[in-house]
Parts: C-alpha cells; sequence; structure tokens
C-alpha cells in the first residue's frame, strides 16, 4: 500500500505510511509540468478515484490518497512543514516571492474551473428560470393590481366581470374605450355570456369620462403588463424543456413548477437527490418545523408539497399521509433523475395506488376527542387533568430537544 | 489632512486619528489605488492606509475592544477559515504583507467575489473548500502559525480543531470569532462562550485571550488560543 500525498507541484509516495524526514525518504514521486498544475488539481478535487487508479497502474501498488483519508499521513506532514523548501528543490521557485506568486495563480485557476463546473450545471439554471418565474409573478400581481385600480376610474363594472389578470390587461389594451367593448368584439376574446354581460356593463357605465391622452397611458400600461405575461409564458416553456430533460422523474410526479420549486429550496438536484423522504416532505415549512422541534407545536404534515394537486384536491385528515406518500415517491424519483434513470411511470402508479388505499382506508375524518373533555370536567376532575396535561406539555419540550441536537449534527454535516 | 495622526498598535496596524475623537484602525495596503468593499483609503506620504470598519470585520471590531494578543503578524503564514467576500482577509493580507493567507471559503458564489478581491493580492491563495473537511485541501495548504476562524457554523470549535490537526504548527495560535446564535438560539450567550471554551480546551488550545465584541456584533466573542497539540 503506497500513502500519497499531493502538492499543487507533484504527488508523492511512500510506502506504508512511513515516516519522512528528507526527500531522500520518499520512494514515489511524479512531478507536475507547470501548465498542467491547474487541471491537475481540478482532476484531484473532482475525480480523486481516477486519479488513485492511474497512480496504481504507473507505481504498481495499491494506492492510499490522503484527499479521501480523515487522518493526515506521514508524508503529507512532511511536505506541509517543507512545501516552500521542497518546490525550490525541485526547481519550481526561486524565491519566497516567487512561491506565493505561483501558488495564488494556481489556486486561483483551480478555482475559477471548479466555479465555472458549477456554473454549468443545468440545476443552477432551473432554479434560477423557476425564480425568475416567481419574481415576475409577484411584479405582474402588483402592477396588475394597479392597472384595475387605474382603469376603474374610467370602467368599474369591468373589474368585477373579470377576474383573471391577464385577460384584463388583454381587453384594455384591445379595446382601450368603453366604446370599443361591444358584444362583437369581445366574443373574439371572451366566451358569449360573458360578453354580453360586459357589453351591457359598459353601455351604463358608471365610470367618469377619461380624455383620450389619458387613457392612452392606461393603455400602454396594460401593454407592457400583457409583454410581460408573455414573457412568462415563454420562461415557462423553457423551464418544462429543462425539466424534463434534468428531471424527468420529478417532473411527472410533482410537475413542472412544483419541481422546480423543489430544486430550489434544496439547492440543487444532487441536495435533493441526498435528502430523506421526511425533509423532502417539510421543504418549505420550516418555521413549522423548527417551531415543532423547540417548542413542541403540532409538526407540519407537508411543506411546498402542499401545492401537488394530490394533496390540494384531498379532504384535511387524509392530506398528511398523501404527503408522506408523495414524499417518499419523489425521494426515490430525485435519486433516479441524479443517476439518469427513468422511472416515473411506475412510481406514479405506486404512488396513485398509495393514495387510493389512503382513499379507502380514510374515508371519514377522524372523531374528535373533544368531545369527552367536558363529561370529564363534570366529574370535577379538573385538578388533576390540568396536571397531566402540564406533564405531556414537559414531556413534549424534552422531545424536542432530543430532536433538535440531531438536527444540529446533520446541518452541520452539510 | 493635516492632522492625521498615526500610531502602530501591533505589527503593521495602525490607530488613525483624524481628529474627531473616533477610535480608527486601519493596515497599509499593498495593493495602492484599489478598494475591496466601500472602505474609505487615507494617503500619509507615499503610503496608503484602508480604513478598516469593525462593523464588518469582526477581527477589526475584537483590535478595537481590546485584544491583546496579536498573532498575525508581518512575515505569518495563515490559514483563513470562512473567507466570505474577502473584506477581512484584505486587511489579514495587508498586515502579512511578506506572509501568505491560504483563504477557504465553501459557497462558489461568495467565492466569485473573493476571487475579484484578491485578484492583485497575490499573498491571498483562494480555496474553495469545506473547512469541516481539511484533508480536501491539505494538497494546497502548508503548516500555519495563525488559523483564523469565521464560519458561524454549529460545531464551528470542532472545526478549528480538525483543522489545527492538519495545519498548524505547535504553538502557533488559534483565532475564533464564535457567534452564539449560530451554535443555539434558546440557550444564553453566555453558557455557549462557555461551552465552545472548554472544547477548545479539550481539543488542545490554550485560551490566552478572550474579547466580547458587542457593540459591533450582537452576542459574538473571540477567542485566542495557542495549540498544545493533541
Amino acid at each position: 500500500m503506497i500513502y500519497v500525498t499531493f502538492t499543487p507541484y507533484g504527488a508523492f509516495g511512500v510506502k506504508d505510511n512511513k515516516e519522512v524526514s528528507g526527500l531522500e525518504d520518499i520512494e514515489y514521486k511524479k512531478l507536475f509540468n507547470e501548465e498542467e498544475i491547474p487541471d491537475i488539481m481540478f482532476k484531484l478535487k473532482t475525480q480523486p478515484n481516477k486519479i488513485a487508479d492511474e497512480l496504481k497502474e504507473e507505481w504498481g501498488d495499491e494506492i492510499k490518497l490522503e484527499t479521501l483519508s480523515t487522518e493526515p499521513f506521514n508524508i503529507g506532514e512532511f511536505l506541509r512543514n517543507n512545501l516552500f523548501k521542497v518546490g525550490k528543490e525541485l526547481g519550481y521557485f526561486n524565491n519566497y516571492d516567487e512561491f506565493r506568486k505561483k501558488m495564488h495563480y494556481w489556486s486561483t485557476e483551480l478555482t475559477k474551473k471548479v466555479i465555472k463546473s458549477y456554473a454549468q450545471q443545468k440545476d443552477k439554471i432551473i432554479i434560477q428560470v423557476a425564480e425568475a418565474i416567481s419574481d415576475l409573478d409577484k411584479t405582474l400581481n402588483l402592477l396588475s393590481e394597479r392597472l384595475r385600480e387605474w382603469y376603474s376610474l374610467y370602467f368599474p363594472e369591468l373589474d368585477h366581470l373579470v377576474n383573471k389578470h391577464e385577460v384584463y390587461a388583454n381587453l384594455i389594451t384591445k379595446l382601450g374605450k368603453r366604446k370599443n367593448f361591444t358584444k362583437s368584439q369581445l366574443k373574439k376574446i371572451l366566451p358569449s355570456k360573458l360578453a354580453g354581460k360586459i357589453a351591457e356593463a359598459a353601455k351604463n357605465s358608471m365610470g367618469g369620462e377619461l380624455e383620450d391622452y389619458d387613457l392612452d397611458v392606461i393603455v400602454k400600461f396594460a401593454e407592457e403588463i400583457n409583454h410581460l405575461y408573455e414573457k412568462r409564458k415563454e420562461l415557462y416553456n423553457y423551464l418544462e424543456k429543462l425539466m424534463n430533460e434534468e428531471a424527468p422523474n420529478i417532473t411527472k410526479l410533482a410537475g413542472v413548477s412544483l419541481g422546480a420549486r423543489l430544486i430550489g429550496l434544496a439547492g440543487g438536484l444532487e441536495k435533493l437527490a441526498k435528502m430523506p423522504a421526511s425533509t423532502i416532505q417539510v421543504l418549505g415549512a420550516e418555521k413549522a418545523l423548527f417551531a415543532h422541534l423547540r417548542m413542541g407545536v403540532e409538526p407540519p404534515k407537508h411543506g411546498i408539497i402542499y401545492n401537488h394537486p394530490l394533496i390540494q384536491g384531498s379532504p384535511h385528515w387524509q392530506r398528511g399521509k398523501i404527503a408522506r406518500a408523495l414524499a417518499c415517491k419523489l425521494a426515490i424519483a430525485a435519486r433516479a433523475d441524479y443517476v439518469g434513470d427513468y422511472i416515473a411511470d411506475e412510481l406514479l402508479e405506486k404512488l396513485n395506488k398509495r393514495v387510493e388505499e389512503i382513499r379507502r382506508k380514510y374515508p371519514k375524518p377522524p372523531k374528535k376527542k373533544k368531545k369527552e373533555k367536558p363529561k370529564a370536567k363534570k366529574k370535577e376532575k379538573k385538578g388533576k387533568k390540568e396536571k397531566s396535561k402540564k406533564k405531556k406539555d414537559k414531556k413534549k419540550d424534552k422531545k424536542g430537544k432530543k430532536e433538535r441536537k440531531v438536527i444540529g449534527k446533520t446541518k452541520s454535516r452539510k | 489632512m493635516e492632522d492625521i495622526k498615526i500610531k502602530e498598535i501591533f505589527e503593521n496596524i495602525y490607530e488613525v486619528d483624524l481628529g474627531d475623537g473616533l477610535k480608527r484602525i486601519a493596515t497599509k495596503s499593498i495593493v495602492k489605488g484599489k478598494k475591496v468593499y466601500d472602505e474609505k483609503i487615507i494617503k500619509i506620504g507615499d503610503e496608503e492606509y484602508r480604513i478598516w470598519n469593525p462593523n464588518k470585520s469582526k477581527l477589526a471590531a475584537a483590535i478595537i475592544k481590546g485584544l491583546k494578543v496579536m498573532p498575525i503578524k508581518r512575515d505569518s503564514k495563515i490559514l483563513y477559515l470562512g473567507a466570505s467576500a474577502g473584506t477581512t482577509p484584505s486587511h489579514v493580507a495587508d498586515i502579512a504583507d511578506k506572509g501568505i493567507v491560504y483563504a477557504i471559503e465553501y459557497a462558489p458564489r461568495i467565492m466569485r467575489e473573493l476571487l475579484d478581491a484578491c485578484a492583485e493580492r497575490e499573498n491571498i491563495i483562494p480555496i474553495l473548500g469545506d473547512a469541516n473537511k481539511p484533508q480536501e485541501y491539505a494538497n494546497i495548504v502548508e503548516k500555519v502559525d495563525v488559523i483564523y476562524e469565521d464560519v458561524a457554523q454549529p460545531n464551528q470549535a470542532e472545526i478549528l480543531i480538525k483543522n489545527a490537526k492538519w495545519f498548524l504548527k505547535k504553538g502557533g495560535y488559534g483565532m475564533i470569532a464564535i457567534k452564539a446564535r449560530s451554535i443555539d438560539v434558546t440557550k444564553d450567550p453566555k453558557e455557549i462562550f462557555k461551552e465552545q471554551k472548554e472544547i477548545l480546551e479539550a481539543g488542545g488550545f490554550k485560551i490566552v485571550d478572550e474579547v466580547d465584541i458587542e457593540p459591533f456584533e450582537k452576542d459574538h466573542v473571540m477567542f485566542v488560543g495557542i495549540w498544545e497539540g493533541k
């Protein structure tokens, strides 16, 4: 077994973790060309096992790399004590200034490479696109609310008749003046029943009259909002494409938006793939989760996966159970996406089966225990009841503390 | 400009009196004419001094609050854990102008800013790595005189000890900014500081200085310890 330590300028090894006190004690040496150094450092960081295999072939013995060990090697200790001196002896540096300059250059180049490789990961793009869409949604809501208030000075009835912001902005862009809100014009955009109502309202509107140039400004504003809606559609299509390429399993199970947001909350596909299902279940409900762990209040049933139609479309007493099943399947889906398998159809089938089972088993809400309370009160056991309650609370507190400690540890591992 | 008084309080660290009664410290810039963040620069003769803002740097806050032991010297080798965007490391590099600063940062996003900040400071070696796994950057970092840590992690004391085992010379110094809030929000900060001190001492550090850096940062303490080995 050869114990190998890397420096920026070379790989050094000794058999069986021997003590090293000078360059002459080092049995295996591989020196690098200066131009290749950042590349080699990058490879060591990203594919250390590959490097170990290559060295094994070259030196003809099993290789143990210090970068994969939790304890420092003796040879590593020697090299770290003499990093400049050894490098100087091997001809890489003439003086300390040069050492600093080269170390700075190599490390900067390495860091740039690593950052570049991170930025090229598609899941980082997914996160940004999903965030951009959510920013657009917020902005669009804000601007649309303003548009409604503004245009209502002129045509207040329209506000209640058209609920969708997008349609509302579209109507103003296309028609603008109240007199253009005729049934024949409206029919091109809306269903005829609603078109009739709006046309009627436009005729008898209680809105004030506006000068053309006052109205123009509003129409321009509505146009901009429409542009933003188009932009949002474009982004959504792009996100859909990305998600289908990068995370087909998650997309199939959770849909485009929810899937992207899960990846975003986890901080990347890799991180999501490494999460336990229970964490995925409460992603996005961190506040409630920590309130539970600290204060012992009820734990959250679901985080962001609440937005899934399977959960939203179910009665409240089934939601927790469905959330758990969904999170389990999502955890598997994330792992499959991470390694590049497609197993979504199978997963979806199993999930639907399980959901059906839950619905069959729990068709009615559980009976509330509250009904028993007044009976107990009647039997004048108030004092005892309160005491037992207190005890329960204390127990919960203790539980919370214990669990919190565990969480701290897992967090630090990162 | 005429009234500026300057006094060296530690090696290569200066107290600047601009005549307004405020206590300010500064370091001599090794890259003239370049700001790292929005620090104030004053010129005296040929030299440029960068004012070191204690609200942005815990080390500056500790010095102003009366740090007694300052192990970072002109020729020190320093391992800096949690370099962030490079505010404090740039000043540390100013002080150790004959030495070297290995700056570890975990987040790629922040690393971009650090790279920018240290582009012309050749005594800063930027390293993208996880301070929890010293083996992953052991191929770059050599044995150092000082480890400075500011990572705001629940296990930050253990991280310092782990890194000391790999990189700190015997008799070298560890400096750590402890943030009570990031260890446990519910506990009393004083209790946390005591606990963390015990962890450091059990791990092999002899604590020689301790500074509370209120009011610059809430519930923060800076510990300085000498490494006595395992």
